[in-house]
């Protein structure tokens, strides 16, 4: 049954699923706290130029994606904190033109088919070389320090940007900080799950572990256990059945977040019916 | 001996986007002041506030407080919020204490004690681990104070206190403040009505249309005008509200 870790290939793709299952859902507490839980849709879209760029200049498409997504992310904030009223517009230009950018640009690159478009947009597991999950590892190394040790600032600032703002926090500096750490995020999921399927994993898990959580630290730990389970299993099972592994993840993630749903508040009755029975 | 100003105001003139709210306004704070910040909807109360903060535009004049930042507290007119991710009460009063606490490092004894000391002074203690989305209205609002009285504040902001809490905390409320004015804390309440609280205002300041018409001690006249100001809200609402008969001038 577990034939396939006799594969580089495999193995390679099991440790960046490690990699993204923990990272994805620490940048993604924060971002769904934020209600921004698009935004990296949005950055997987300009994420693609990037990748584009470095197709059709012969350099690491995954070097070049992270300074370009990093750039989109920093640009997101700025236009956030200073055109308020025009935010939407100006964010959607920004994810638009990165996907067009991206689609034109590998039109014109040596070996930019269909299929490698695909692989990008979608994730393809065998495309994880040993070069990239180095830049992974250091990626989610920086992900992990950086979310943990900043937690409490993190929070703060999603949970209510004006009294941190008040309270003399560097709000700014902060939000830039995690749209980085977002564009990070995308950069390091996007051979796993693919660039239009990442804002899931960094969204479900949270979303899973609300239905049963009380606290953002409990939120936190839940949600990193249930995006590490999810895109291991999802690996595996895309081997198996022969199939995507971004929409194996994210398939997986929603019937455990729709198990969850429904689970839930069935346990919740049953353990206060327990409760009632003991008095 | 004049006591030393906390914050002073020249000529400032608030407001957000460009638009003014707030014209011309010279305000001096001192320490150790309670300060009722009053006037009808619309007169500018909040602006001045968030101004002062950070949160509005400083469109003209000069806002000189003589503190570090961390040692200013706020406390939002809003319920404390809890968005899709829960947190517990202790949670979110942490985010109050970071000002003042070390970064990338665990909260120092002193950091807990503070904001234990918080939550007990609101009488939140039994619920220090529970979700907000499970409090009542008057119990977030409690939360709100703790948040800010984490940073144990010189200077402490609050904007409509009592607006949608219930009586048992505004007693609370009320007892909160009275404590923090004996340690000599310096308070700035936005207030409509001034309820429980009244025993502990030295001053009032009041807007009408965005610029000061009274500035000095709270007397049976200001009062009456208090009540004509909350009975014109609670009429039109949000309606801006013609200029009243009193003048008062300080």
């Amino acid at each position: 049954m577990l034939e396939f870790l006799q594969y580089d290939f495999m193995q390679r793709a099991l440790l960046a699923a490690v990699l993204v299952g923990i990272a994805a859902p620490l940048v993604g507490v924060y971002i769904v706290q934020r209600r921004l839980a698009l935004i990296g849709d949005g950055l997987g879209h300009v994420a693609l130029t990037g990748v584009a760029l470095g197709l059709l200049t012969s350099r690491s498409p995954v070097l070049v994606a992270l300074v370009v997504s990093i750039l989109g992310a920093v640009a997101i904030e700025v236009v956030r904190a200073r055109a308020r009223t025009s935010a939407d517009i100006a964010l959607a230009l920004l994810f638009y033109g990165g996907i067009a950018g991206g689609v034109v640009l590998i039109s014109k690159a040596p070996g930019g088919t269909a299929s490698t478009l695909n692989a990008y947009l979608f994730g393809a597991i065998t495309t994880t070389s040993a070069q990239d999950l180095l830049v992974f590892g250091l990626l989610a190394v920086v992900i992990v320090l950086v979310t943990v040790g900043l937690a409490r600032e993190l929070f703060a600032v999603a949970n209510d940007e004006d009294f941190a703002r008040a309270s003399g926090m560097p709000v700014t500096g902060l939000n830039i900080l995690l749209a980085s750490l977002t564009a990070a995020t995308v950069v390091l999921s996007m051979r796993v799950v693919g660039l239009l399927l990442i804002s899931a994993l960094m969204v479900v898990p949270v979303a899973t572990a609300t239905l049963v959580t009380h606290s953002f630290r409990g939120t936190l730990i839940l949600s990193v256990a249930i995006g590490l389970a999810v895109a291991v299993s999802g690996v595996a099972l895309s081997y198996s059945w022969d199939t995507p592994s971004g929409g194996t993840i994210v398939l997986l993630a929603i019937a455990l977040f729709g198990a969850t749903a429904v689970g839930a508040p069935l346990i919740g009755a049953a353990r206060r019916r327990t409760s009632a029975v003991r008095v | 001996m004049t006591p030393e100003p906390l914050l002073r105001l020249a000529s400032a003139s608030f407001g957000y986007a460009g638009a003014v709210v707030v014209e011309g306004l010279s305000l001096t704070i001192h320490r150790g002041e309670v300060i009722a910040l009053v006037g009808p909807n619309g007169s500018g109360k909040s602006t001045v506030v968030k101004a002062v903060l950070g949160l509005a535009e400083t469109l003209e004049g000069t806002v000189e407080i003589g503190l570090p930042r961390a040692e200013v507290g706020y406390v939002p007119q809003r319920e404390a919020t809890h968005g899709v991710v829960p947190s517990t009460v202790e949670e979110f009063v942490v985010s109050g204490r970071l000002a003042r606490a070390p970064r990338f490092r665990p909260l120092r004894p002193r950091d807990r004690d503070a904001v234990r000391t918080a939550i007990d002074t609101v009488g939140l203690g039994a619920q220090h681990r529970t979700p907000l989305s499970r409090l009542s209205g008057g119990q977030h609002r409690r939360a709100l104070i703790a948040r800010a009285l984490a940073s144990q504040p010189t200077l402490l902001f609050m904007d409509e206190p009592l607006a949608g809490v219930d009586a048992e905390s505004q007693q609370v409320l009320a007892a909160t403040l009275t404590g923090l004015a004996a340690e000599g804390a310096t308070l700035v309440l936005v207030l409509h009505e001034l309820g429980p609280l009244e025993p502990l205002i030295s001053r009032v300041v009041r807007l009408h249309a965005g610029a000061v018409v009274y500035d000095g001690p709270l007397t049976a006249q200001v009062q009456a005008v208090l009540g004509e100001d909350a009975h014109a809200d609670h009429v039109h609402d949000s309606t801006p509200v013609p200029a009243p008969g009193l003048g008062l001038t300080g």
